[in-house]
């Protein structure tokens, strides 16, 4: 029998912090190791390219995957916060924890700059949390419930 | 109806009190005795060998041998990896932001006012901070990608594994240093890794 419709890949809550900030360090570093060391590598003179990929790798991958840790703990946290707060489990969690993401990371430059660092976080996680709904909607539409094949049954005949 | 006797026609007090204490009269423990549980009718999925509750062993931690609990949930390589590299990331920053913390406030004593104080305070955390930990970051990811490889080859983990994964991303990090920093960094890497593999069974 199949299980109820409990999700037990993500973590409850105060552990899925370290464990989204982990993945996204892991992401940015990868990520930005790949892209910097190419990068590294083309902006570098022909026989040093090598050496040039790794200390470009070296010098940004880190930072890259830092930003990213920080962007994705902070996201967390507030997701978190959110769900404790609201006691429900739905996209505007995740929109408004965008939002508030983008805002704090940008809050040294100013009321208008966080304001606009927070719109277009929380506009960046609508879009994701959309295309996700969507997704969801698609796939359900293969699993739709067939109806059993009933007996035809009588009409009970009346009393003489 | 046993109350009143067929020959007698008149009714006396005596005969209408009702007999609760009567023997024969049927009691619970009579009828519940014969009563026997059918499975099939008390539920129709019984017949096919029951119904599973909710089965949460088989999402455990790692089925390899001598991975042991600990406070840090784990259900396999990348959730040590994510749980690993995170707690290390966040620990680095916190020291790396205690130590630029210090190092802020030692400046800033000598600054005029309250705005310069702030800035050069602000400028010291998150340039110490973030540096250690991304470097710790980086570290913490090799070495338990390294130690999740190494225990998969082996059948097992144990704190060899962790020594030898420590070694190795201590040596990669400082690659491009000389062999002599190589090697002192992946001893360095090594001893860490190893006693945080052992003291991570008597703590946590």
């Amino acid at each position: 029998m199949p299980h109820a419709a409990q999700d037990h890949s993500r973590d409850p809550c105060p552990w899925v912090i370290l464990n989204d900030l982990g993945g996204a360090f892991v992401m940015g570093a990868v990520g930005g190791g790949i892209w910097h060391s190419v990068k590294g590598a083309k902006n570098s003179p022909r026989g040093e390219r090598a050496i040039g990929a790794i200390t470009a790798m070296k010098a940004r991958a880190p930072v890259l995957g830092g930003n990213f840790a920080v962007w994705g703990g902070l996201f967390s946290t507030f997701d978190c916060t959110l769900k404790g707060l609201r006691q429900k489990e739905d996209p505007w969690n995740a929109i408004l924890s965008g939002a508030a993401t983008g805002g704090v990371l940008a809050a040294r430059g100013g009321v208008k700059a966080a304001g606009i660092s927070a719109a277009v976080g929380g506009c960046l996680l609508a879009l994701i949390e959309g295309v996700g709904i969507a997704i969801t909607r698609f796939m359900a539409e293969s699993n739709r419930p067939v109806m059993p094949q009933l007996p035809e049954i009588q009409p009970p005949t009346p009393a003489p | 109806m046993s109350f009143i006797p067929d020959n007698q026609t008149t009714v006396t007090d005596d005969q209408y009190t009702p007999q609760y204490d009567n023997v024969d009269s049927a009691k619970v423990s009579d009828f519940l005795n014969d009563l026997t549980f059918d499975p099939v009718k008390l539920h129709p999925m019984a017949v096919q060998g029951g119904i599973d509750f909710l089965q949460i062993e088989d999402q455990a931690s790692t089925a390899l041998p001598g991975s042991g609990r600990s406070a840090l949930p784990s259900r396999g390589w990348s959730d040590d990896l994510c749980y690993g590299t995170g707690t290390t990331y966040l620990a680095g920053l916190t020291i790396g932001g205690a130590w630029g913390m210090a190092e802020g406030l030692r400046r800033g004593a000598s600054s005029p006012n309250l705005k310069l104080k702030l800035n050069t305070f602000l400028n010291s955390t998150t340039r110490r901070g973030p540096l250690v930990g991304n470097s710790v970051g980086v570290i913490a990811m090799m070495y338990n990608a390294t130690n999740s490889m190494v225990g998969h080859f082996r059948g097992h983990h144990d704190p060899l594994n962790s020594a030898v994964a420590g070694a190795i991303s201590g040596a990669i990090f400082k690659s491009t240093a000389g062999i002599k920093t190589m090697g002192t960094s992946a001893a360095l890497c090594a001893a860490l890794a190893t006693a945080w593999s052992v003291g991570k069974e008597y703590v946590l």
